[in-house]
């Protein structure tokens, strides 16, 4: 702790935004994860010009920043783990503009994703990322972190929307990369250098997206299968097909009985999977596709396939999905997620492995994920408060990324490698590719004043 | 006081597995923050249920001290229970607040303002004492000028509290005619008629509303003396006082089949008697059968059927869900089925009509600054109704909701659902 930071800090932002009490620092210590560490103080910026003056500071003192939105990350990249001060965007909520005609959204990092997507729709477009924490983590978390969702299959993920970003770099300076244009190949591609970037490279403060026009029907659908093998093969059928699902969602055995003992909603528990299907776009396009899609899993032994008739039919089809969270926390006392990706090809005998690893270390993981674009997420279930336990949980995520690696796969679809996954960097990037990425942190931040110790560990 | 900061500060019981256990489910998702009404306002961390069991976690851990920050920041609360709703881990996030909040309580004590009112609140004759004060000096137009004055003669908390207050009966609606003979036909049965204190003392015409709706369902109501019900004390973490209020209330609730109240807070502090006193051998079993027979007026009135011979009363309605009757009791549809079922009434359901208007007990008076902020984002709800009346089981969220609309300079009639329901009895033969 340095006593004199606060009141440094004090000096350039007013004091009611800059917070050092031990309370105050608990509050910041934390994201999604399970990880913690104490900032030395917390300033809440509510301007790109506060940011900036901040960051003067710490390049000056050398004084480490971490960039924190609403904190629900799920790497731990928000998490001040050298101490320093945790930079708030949250209060920084404002949408600059919604540009009808060129189709984009301006606005500021602190915006809760849910509700810049309901202020787009209101205007008649959509903004498809949607990682399932949109009604409360931010967007510009969203953007350092490159977030998915289950709607990726489809759409793609932030990456694939982000068309402009303001930056404020290590030395205090503001930057603006990229802009307005859908097409921009005008020198380096630097905005994409800071879209998953993590808060180490730079600190956004603005951020064009790019918007779609709102699909004017959706359809949902939910097929169980009585064999893990027959859920992929219909899902490949449906692919092939020439299909491209807006969601392809997948529940395993695990999660199935986790919500059954929790809901008691008479779901089938020798099935092997569920598959949530929703298709989207023109209203005669989504019912030709969903009834095709019906006609593939039923030639795939599918075991039931209930399409629904309108959003209430919708919502209880997703009863199930959106229990599987509340249903695996009654199992134990904390769930460990897990967020690998492999080729869609592969997820049969990922979740083959998955329950294997489940098995050797003698604790449940359930497995739910986005079966349409291989990204799944392994819970492992177990409590935190157990060191034995714990120590089988780290056993058990290195076998799950060693799996993920050995299929073709990696270490993290969406959430980001931030402090949880680091160790196992060297599994999934070449040591030419990390030295490679060090070289431009290096560039960027040659004081590593920008969220250190993240991704890479120790050394930057 | 068996928990985690005796253990911690070893004044010698033993740790609640259960609670430390609720407490671990936290995941620090963040999925509380995006239905908490201050966190929305605030966008400050330990607004947000996440942050508060943050806290505690680190209180548990021995990283932080009890210190009126952190009490604070417990207090830093609207109870709305909006968070344990929507929690995707299930922590019941506000019982583990009022855990902490008695726990800091018993450790640090509690200050002269609080204790005076909560000694006042649980006494019925100095409850009846301060009454008639504020009565007579609401009566002799003094709060208004002490209220009005730009300067510093009050501190922001009275003026909130003075602002808030009902005009105060000299007489409580308990203390008048009560158990009245029911028109026409013989008695269904007797119900009691809890009369909470600020119904009791500052909203008679609710009270005889319900007294009212009550016997045109054919029931004789009776009053019996009651006290407070002890919500200000558990919210206070004056576990003593909450658990002496409640055992007296059951002896005087006891002989009656069924207890009615029209107040969302004490309906939910009463049904909640059963898991009070549930490690109370003399009065577990008393408090059961007491709090199963405990119903909101509105859930009375549409189990028994609702009074006929309805006049036409038209005017446009909104319904504004108070969070110990939806939340708290589960009580959603009955009094929309009450307001639906009064011919003329058209019923406009505003946005967020569950989200909690920052009244909040004495929270409107604590906060003056953050309860005006979630008031206002209630009263843009209400105005894109376009509503007259604005109808609200909650003498609490009554006043909040009167206040609000009354800054904004807005002519809207606010109420309880029993008081429109009479309303269109009175007219009837």
């Amino acid at each position: 702790m340095k006593p004199s930071l606060a009141a440094d800090l004090r000096r350039l932002i007013p004091a009611a935004r800059v917070l050092d009490a031990l309370e105050d620092r608990t509050l910041y210590a934390y994201d999604g994860t399970s990880a913690k560490a104490l900032p030395d103080a917390v300033v809440i910026a509510p301007s790109r010009e506060e940011v900036a003056a901040v960051l003067r500071f710490a390049s000056a003192h050398e004084v480490p920043v971490v960039a924190r939105g609403a904190g629900t990350g799920l790497s731990g990249g928000s998490v001040p783990v050298k101490g320093g001060i945790a930079l708030v965007l949250a209060a920084m909520r404002r949408i600059v503009e919604i540009d009808s005609g060129s189709m984009l959204v301006v606005c500021e990092p602190g915006v809760i994703t849910g509700e810049l997507q309901k202020s787009v729709e209101a205007a008649g477009f959509f903004y498809p990322p949607d990682p399932a924490s949109l009604n409360y983590c931010t967007i510009g978390g969203n953007v350092a972190e490159n977030a998915g969702g289950p709607r990726a299959v489809k759409y793609g993920v932030t990456k694939d929307y982000v068309l402009g970003l303001e930056v404020v770099r290590a030395t205090g300076e503001i930057l603006r990369l990229g802009g307005k244009q859908m097409k921009n190949v005008t020198g380096y591609n630097l905005v994409q250098l800071f879209v998953g970037s993590e808060g180490t490279l730079g600190v956004i403060t603005e951020i064009v997206l790019r918007l779609l026009p709102r699909p004017a029907a959706k359809k949902t659908m939910l097929a169980i299968f009585d064999r893990l093998e027959d859920a992929a093969e219909a899902v490949a059928a449906v692919m092939a097909g020439g299909i491209t699902p807006a969601t392809l969602e997948i529940m395993d055995k695990t999660c199935i009985h986790c919500v059954e003992d929790y809901l008691h909603l008479g779901l089938p528990r020798d099935a092997e999977a569920f598959l949530i299907i929703e298709v989207d776009g023109m209203p005669q396009a989504v019912e030709a596709e969903a009834a095709l899609i019906g006609t593939l899993c039923r030639q795939r032994a599918v075991r039931s396939f209930q399409a629904a008739r309108d959003q209430k039919e919708a919502d209880t089809l997703w009863k199930a999905r959106r229990a599987v969270s509340p249903a695996i926390s009654q199992v134990k006392r904390a769930k460990i997620g897990e967020d690998i990706s492999v080729p869609r090809s592969a997820i049969p005998a990922m979740v083959r492995e998955i329950q294997k690893i489940s098995r050797e270390v003698a604790l449940p993981i359930a497995i739910f994920g986005h079966a349409g674009d291989g990204n799944l997420h392994p819970n492992i279930l177990a409590d935190r408060r157990d060191p034995v336990e714990m120590e089988r949980v780290e056993r058990a995520i290195a076998a799950i990324f060693e799996a993920s690696v050995r299929l073709g796969g990696t270490l993290s679809g969406e959430h980001g490698i931030g402090l949880s996954k680091q160790r196992y960097l060297p599994l999934a990037l070449s040591p030419e590719a990390i030295r490679l990425m060090q070289d431009v942190k290096r560039a960027l931040d040659p004081k590593g004043i920008l969220n250190p110790g993240k991704i890479f560990g120790g050394a930057p | 006081m068996p928990n985690w900061l005796v253990r911690q500060y070893g004044i010698g019981v033993e740790m609640e597995l259960a609670r430390l256990t609720a407490l671990w489910r936290c995941n620090k998702c963040g999925a509380c923050t995006a239905v908490c009404p201050l966190y929305q306002q605030t966008v400050l961390e330990g607004m947000a249920a996440r942050g508060k069991l943050a806290l505690l976690e680190a209180l548990m851990d021995g990283a932080l001290a009890p210190s009126p920050a952190l009490r604070q920041t417990l207090e830093d609360c609207l109870l709305c229970g909006a968070c344990a709703q929507n929690c995707p881990s299930l922590v019941p996030t506000t019982d583990l607040f009022l855990e902490a909040r008695a726990d800091l309580a018993g450790l640090l004590g509690l200050s002269w303002p609080v204790r005076v009112s909560l000694r006042a609140l649980g006494s019925r004759r100095l409850l009846a004492a301060g009454m008639r004060w504020l009565g007579l000096l609401q009566r002799m137009g003094l709060l208004r000028v002490l209220e009005q004055r730009p300067g510093r003669l009050l501190p922001a908390t009275v003026r909130a509290a003075v602002r808030a207050a009902p005009p105060i009966a000299l007489r409580p609606f308990s203390a008048r005619r009560v158990s009245g003979e029911v028109e026409g036909r013989a008695p269904r049965g007797t119900v009691a008629y809890f009369a909470g204190c600020v119904v009791n003392w500052g909203y008679a015409g609710v009270a005889e509303a319900t007294r009212r709706c009550l016997e045109a369902s054919g029931f004789r109501v009776v009053a019996p003396a009651v006290l407070c019900c002890g919500m200000p004390h558990r919210a206070s973490g004056d576990t003593e006082a909450t658990r002496r209020l409640a055992r007296r209330n059951i002896e005087a609730l006891q002989p009656y089949a069924a207890v009615i109240t029209d107040c969302a807070s004490c309906g939910a502090t009463l049904k909640g008697y059963r898991a009070l006193l549930s490690d109370d051998p003399a009065y577990r079993e008393r408090a059961a059968i007491v709090s199963a027979r405990v119903a909101d007026v509105s859930e009375f009135l549409v189990k028994q059927g609702l009074p006929r011979t309805l006049e036409a009363l038209p005017v446009r309605v909104t319904y504004h869900e108070p969070c110990h009757l939806g939340r708290g009791q589960g009580v959603k549809e009955e009094p929309r089925q009450i307001l639906g079922a009064i011919r003329g009434v058209e019923l406009v359901e505003m946005k967020g009509a569950d989200v909690c208007c920052g009244g909040a007990g004495s929270f409107c008076v604590t906060h003056p600054d953050l309860s005006a902020k979630v008031g206002a984002a209630k009263v843009e709800s209400i105005l894109a109704t376009r509503a007259e009346v604005v109808a609200s089981g909650c003498p609490s969220c009554i006043s909040q909701l009167r206040a609000m609309l009354r800054e904004r300079g807005v002519e809207a009639r606010v109420c309880h659902p029993v008081e429109l329901l009479a309303d269109s009895l009175r007219k009837s033969p």
